[in-house]
C-alpha cells in the first residue's frame, strides 16, 4: 500500500524529489546521498509497479462486458505517462548520478533490473536487461529475451531470438562489443508495438535501431540471410500505417543510409503500401481498441500481439517505448534541418506522428 | 448534531423505507445504475444493470396520519433493454440501465427516457383501470366470433377492473452513437433532448427516431491525440438553448446552441487551475467529472469529482464559488483506490428543492449532505442496522488520524465496495433516495 505521492521537479543535474506520507514531508537532494538514492529506488519501483497494474487495467478491458471503456482507459493512459515520466526522472538521475559519483549501481529487484554494469546479460535469461557501461560504452545495448528455435543467421554473431511481446521494443543490439565482432542478427518474431526510438546520441551507435520484423533481418547492409524461408518482409508500422516490403532479406540502402546519417531509425524501404488511415474508422477504433492494425498484421502474416504473454516486468523497455513518441519529436526538427531529406519529408512527418503517439498506440497494441 | 437538510439546521433524516433483497449475496443484474424522482416526485424510478426499470409510486398521504408521508410502493416494473451484440463489432453491449429521466407530464400517463449504452427508449407508463366488455366480433376471452353467428348488435360499455400499470415503449433512438452513451438530457422545450456519450453529443426530437443532430463533437481527427471525454451533459433548466457538458480533464462548457448549429465552440469554459501541490499520478482520474446538475433555479451548477463538489457559479468561470471535500482522507490512499478499480467510480450528486442543500455519495454507505447557507455538512450511513421505521440516523464521521473517538471509524475500515452512487432528492419534500448496491433507501425529514 502506497502512502506517498512524489512529485518530481527535476532539473539537470539535481533531482528534488518530495514525498510527503502522512505526517511529514520529505525534501531531498540527490547527489551523494545514499539514503536519498534508497528513496528514488523505491519510488521507482512504485512507479514499476503502478505502470505493471495499469497495463493490466488495460489488459483486462479487452475483455470486459461492454467493450472497452474509453473513458477509462483514457485515465489509466494518463496514470501510466505519469509514472513513466517518474520512473525516466529517477533513472536519470540515477545515471546521472553514478556518473558524476563514478559508482556503480544495482537495482535490488533482479527482474526488474534496468541497468547492469556488468556488461553480462547472460545471468537474467528471459528478461530485458541493458547493459550501460557508462562513460566507456558509446552504444547503447540491450539484450531481447531468450528464445529458441531461431537459427542463427551468421554463425558468428549472436543471435536472438524475441518472442511475441506486444510491449517489446526489437532492437538491434550490440550486447557488448566484445562479445560481437562485426555482424549481429536478431530475430523477431512479432512485435507490433515497438516504435522506432531516438536513442540518445552519446550511447548510441548509429547503427542500431528497432524494427517489427518478423524474419530474421540484419541492419547490414547487404547481407543476406540464406536461410529465410521467404523472401519477403512485411512490416506494419502502426502508427503511421505504412506498410513495408522488404525483398530478399535486403534492407533498402536507403534505410540503412537514413539512419546511419542521423542516427535514428526509419522505416521501411521505398518500395510502400501505404494504408489510407481513414480506413481506421469509429468502429474499428472502437472494436477492440486493439484497432484495426492489429488485425492487418494478421493478414499480413505477421504474428500479432499475445498480450498474455507480456512481461510486466520489462518496465524499462516499456519505459522506453513510452517515452520514444517524445524524444523523437524532441529531436525531429533538430535533425529535419540537419540532414537532407530521405525518401521524401513524408517520412519524417509520418515519423513525427509516430512519436507522438508512440504511448498511446501502446496501449492499443493490446 | 442535525442533519444537514436546508431550511434550518435541525433537520434530523429518519428512515422510511428500503427497497431491494436483503440477501447478502448480490447479484449483478440487481445492482442499482439509476435513481431519479419525477418532476411532481410522486414518482421514483430506478434502473439496474440487468435492463430492468423499477417505479416506485408515493401512497396519498393518509387522512389519518396527516404528518406522515407516504409509502413509496412498487408501481411498474418492465424489462427496458436486452442486452445485445454487435456482430459487426463483435461487442456486446450491456442492457444496464445508465441514465433515466422523467418527462413532464402533460396527460394522464407519464413518459420516462431510459438509456443503455447505445440506445435510448422513450416509455409511457399508463393506468388501466377499466376494461371494455361486449364486443361483437370478438368473445370474451378475445378469440373473434364467426360474423356469420352475430344476430344483434350491443355497445361495448367499460367495466371497472383491477388497477393494471402498463409500459410500453413508444420510440426507440439507436443507431447514433458509438461510443457509450453517458448522459441524457430533456430539454425545457419539452420537444427535444440529448444524448451524450464519450466524444459526442446529439440532439434529438422526441418524436422522430431516425434522426438526430450532432451538436458537440470532441473526437479528434487523430485519435491519438485525444486527451479527453465528455462525462456528463445536462440542458439548462430554463433556456432551452443552453446545456454543459463536463470532461474527463475537469472543465465544464457551455454552449448556446444559437451561436451554431455545431457547438464545438463554447460559450463558456469552467475552470479551475489545478493546485500543483496536490500532484500525483493520479491527478487526472481525480480531477475527472462524474456529474454536472444545474440547480433548479437555474444560477448555478455543480459538479462531482472524485473527491470534492463544486458549486459553480455561471457568471463566474474562473473558479467555483464553493468547494465541499467528500471524503479527502481518501488523496492518501489513491494507489490502492487505483489498484482495486474504486478511484473510477462515478458519483453523482443532487440539489434539494430550493438549492439549499447538495447530496452526493461515498464509500462504506455512506453519503454526504452539504448545507450550502449554513456551511454545515453531515456523513449519513444508509444500512440495514439503522432500519428501523422513524429510527433517526447517526452522523457518521471517519477518524482521519490519531487517536479515534468512539463511533467514528477509521479509514482502514472503510468498505469500498459498499459504495453510493446515485442519490436523489424530492424536488419539493425532504425525502431522500440512495441507492447501495442492490437496495434502494429512502429517507425522509423527521416531521
Amino acid at each position: 500500500m502506497f502512502r506517498c505521492s512524489p512529485r518530481i521537479d527535476s532539473t539537470l543535474g539535481r533531482l528534488l524529489l518530495f514525498l510527503r506520507t502522512d505526517s511529514f514531508i520529505f525534501s531531498l537532494v540527490s547527489d551523494k546521498n545514499s539514503w536519498t538514492f534508497l528513496m528514488m529506488e523505491e519510488c521507482a519501483i512504485d512507479a514499476q509497479n503502478i505502470i505493471s497494474i495499469s497495463l493490466q487495467k488495460i489488459h483486462n478491458s479487452r475483455t470486459q462486458r461492454g467493450g472497452i471503456k474509453l473513458h477509462k482507459n483514457l485515465l489509466v493512459t494518463y496514470v501510466l505517462a505519469n509514472a513513466r515520466d517518474f520512473y525516466m526522472s529517477v533513472e536519470f538521475a540515477g545515471m546521472y548520478s553514478i556518473q558524476q559519483n563514478g559508482e556503480m549501481r544495482t537495482v535490488s529487484d533482479e527482474k526488474q533490473d534496468s541497468f547492469e554494469l556488468t556488461g553480462n546479460c547472460d545471468d537474467i535469461p528471459g528478461e530485458f536487461c541493458c547493459n550501460y557501461s557508462g562513460d566507456s560504452l558509446d552504444t547503447y545495448h540491450c539484450a531481447a529475451p531468450q528464445s529458441a528455435g531461431y537459427p542463427a543467421m551468421v554463425p558468428e554473431a549472436h543471435t536472438q531470438t524475441v518472442p511475441v511481446c506486444p510491449m517489446a521494443p526489437v532492437r538491434h543490439c550490440d550486447l557488448n562489443p566484445a562479445m560481437v565482432p562485426e555482424a549481429h542478427t536478431q530475430t523477431v518474431i512479432a512485435c507490433p508495438m515497438a516504435p522506432v526510438r531516438h536513442c540518445d546520441s552519446n550511447l548510441l551507435d548509429s547503427e542500431i535501431s528497432w524494427d517489427y520484423y518478423s524474419e530474421p533481418y540484419t541492419f547490414k547492409r547487404d547481407i543476406l540471410i540464406s536461410n529465410t524461408p521467404n523472401n519477403q518482409k512485411t512490416v506494419l508500422d502502426l502508427d503511421t500505417h505504412v506498410v513495408t516490403t522488404v525483398d530478399y532479406g535486403y534492407l533498402h540502402a536507403d534505410y540503412c543510409l537514413s539512419f546511419k546519417q542521423h542516427g535514428q531509425c526509419l522505416q521501411g524501404s521505398p518500395k510502400k503500401r501505404k494504408i489510407d488511415s481513414s480506413y481506421v474508422s469509429d468502429s474499428d477504433y472502437l472494436s477492440d481498441f486493439l484497432p484495426m492494425s492489429c488485425k492487418q498484421i494478421r493478414s499480413e502474416d505477421v504474428y500479432c500481439c499475445n498480450s498474455e504473454q507480456l512481461d510486466t516486468n520489462n518496465i524499462s523497455n516499456l519505459m522506453s517505448v513510452l517515452d520514444s513518441g517524445f524524444n523523437e519529436l524532441l529531436n525531429w526538427q533538430t535533425d529535419l534541418e540537419q540532414v537532407g531529406l530521405v525518401n521524401g519529408q513524408t517520412n519524417f512527418c509520418k515519423q513525427a506522428l509516430a512519436c507522438s503517439g508512440a504511448w498511446t498506440r501502446a496501449i492499443e497494441a493490446f | 448534531m442535525a442533519g444537514a437538510g436546508g431550511g434550518g439546521n435541525d433537520v434530523q433524516w429518519c428512515f422510511s423505507q428500503v427497497k431491494g433483497a436483503i440477501d447478502d449475496d448480490v447479484a449483478e443484474a440487481d445492482i442499482i445504475s439509476t435513481v431519479e424522482f419525477n418532476h411532481s416526485g410522486e414518482l421514483l424510478a430506478t434502473g439496474d444493470k440487468g435492463g430492468r426499470v423499477v417505479i416506485f409510486q408515493q401512497e396519498l398521504e393518509s387522512k389519518n396520519q396527516p404528518q406522515c408521508r407516504g409509502e413509496y410502493n412498487v408501481y411498474s416494473t418492465f424489462q427496458s433493454h436486452e442486452p445485445e451484440f454487435d456482430y459487426l463489432k463483435s461487442l456486446e453491449i450491456e442492457e444496464k440501465i445508465n441514465k433515466i429521466r422523467w418527462l413532464p407530464q402533460k396527460n394522464a400517463a407519464q413518459f420516462l427516457l431510459s438509456t443503455n449504452d447505445k440506445t435510448i427508449k422513450l416509455w409511457k407508463i399508463s393506468e388501466r383501470d377499466k376494461r371494455p366488455e361486449g364486443y361483437n366480433l370478438k368473445e370474451e376471452d378475445g378469440r373473434y366470433r364467426d360474423p356469420t353467428t352475430v344476430t344483434t348488435l350491443r355497445v361495448p360499455v367499460f367495466h371497472p377492473m383491477d388497477l393494471m400499470v402498463e409500459a410500453s415503449p413508444r420510440r426507440v433512438f439507436a443507431n447514433a452513437h458509438t461510443y457509450h452513451i453517458n448522459s441524457i438530457s430533456v430539454n425545457s422545450d419539452c420537444e427535444t433532448y440529448l444524448s451524450a456519450d464519450d466524444l459526442r453529443i446529439n440532439l434529438w426530437n422526441l418524436e422522430i427516431t431516425d434522426r438526430s443532430f450532432n451538436i458537440v463533437d470532441i473526437k479528434p481527427a487523430n485519435m491519438e491525440e485525444l486527451t479527453e471525454v465528455i462525462t456528463a451533459a445536462e440542458f439548462h433548466p430554463n433556456q432551452c438553448n443552453t446545456f454543459v457538458y463536463s470532461s474527463s480533464k475537469g472543465t465544464i462548457r457551455l454552449c448556446d446552441m444559437r451561436a451554431s448549429a455545431l457547438c464545438d465552440q463554447h460559450s463558456k469554459l469552467f475552470e479551475e487551475p489545478e493546485d500543483p501541490s496536490n500532484r500525483s499520478f493520479f491527478s487526472e482520474i481525480i480531477s475527472s467529472i462524474s456529474d454536472v446538475k444545474f440547480s433548479h433555479s437555474g444560477r448555478y451548477m455543480m459538479t462531482r469529482d472524485y473527491l470534492t463538489v463544486k458549486i459553480w457559479d455561471l457568471n463566474m468561470e474562473s473558479r467555483p464559488v464553493e468547494t465541499y471535500q467528500v471524503h479527502e482522507y481518501l488523496r492518501s490512499k489513491l494507489c490502492s483506490l487505483y489498484e482495486n478499480d474504486c478511484i473510477f467510480d462515478k458519483f453523482e450528486c443532487c440539489w434539494n428543492g430550493n438549492d439549499s442543500v447538495v447530496m452526493t455519495g461515498s464509500y462504506n454507505n455512506f453519503f454526504r449532505m452539504f448545507d450550502r447557507g449554513y456551511r454545515q455538512d453531515v456523513t449519513l450511513e444508509a444500512s440495514r442496522e439503522s432500519s428501523k421505521p422513524r429510527s433517526v440516523l447517526k452522523p457518521r464521521k471517519v477518524c482521519t488520524g490519531g487517536k479515534r473517538k468512539k463511533d467514528e471509524i477509521s479509514v482502514d475500515s472503510l468498505d469500498f465496495n459498499k459504495k453510493i452512487l446515485h442519490t436523489a432528492w424530492h424536488p419539493q419534500d425532504n425525502i431522500i433516495a440512495v441507492a447501495t448496491t442492490n437496495n434502494l433507501y429512502i429517507f425522509q425529514d423527521r416531521l
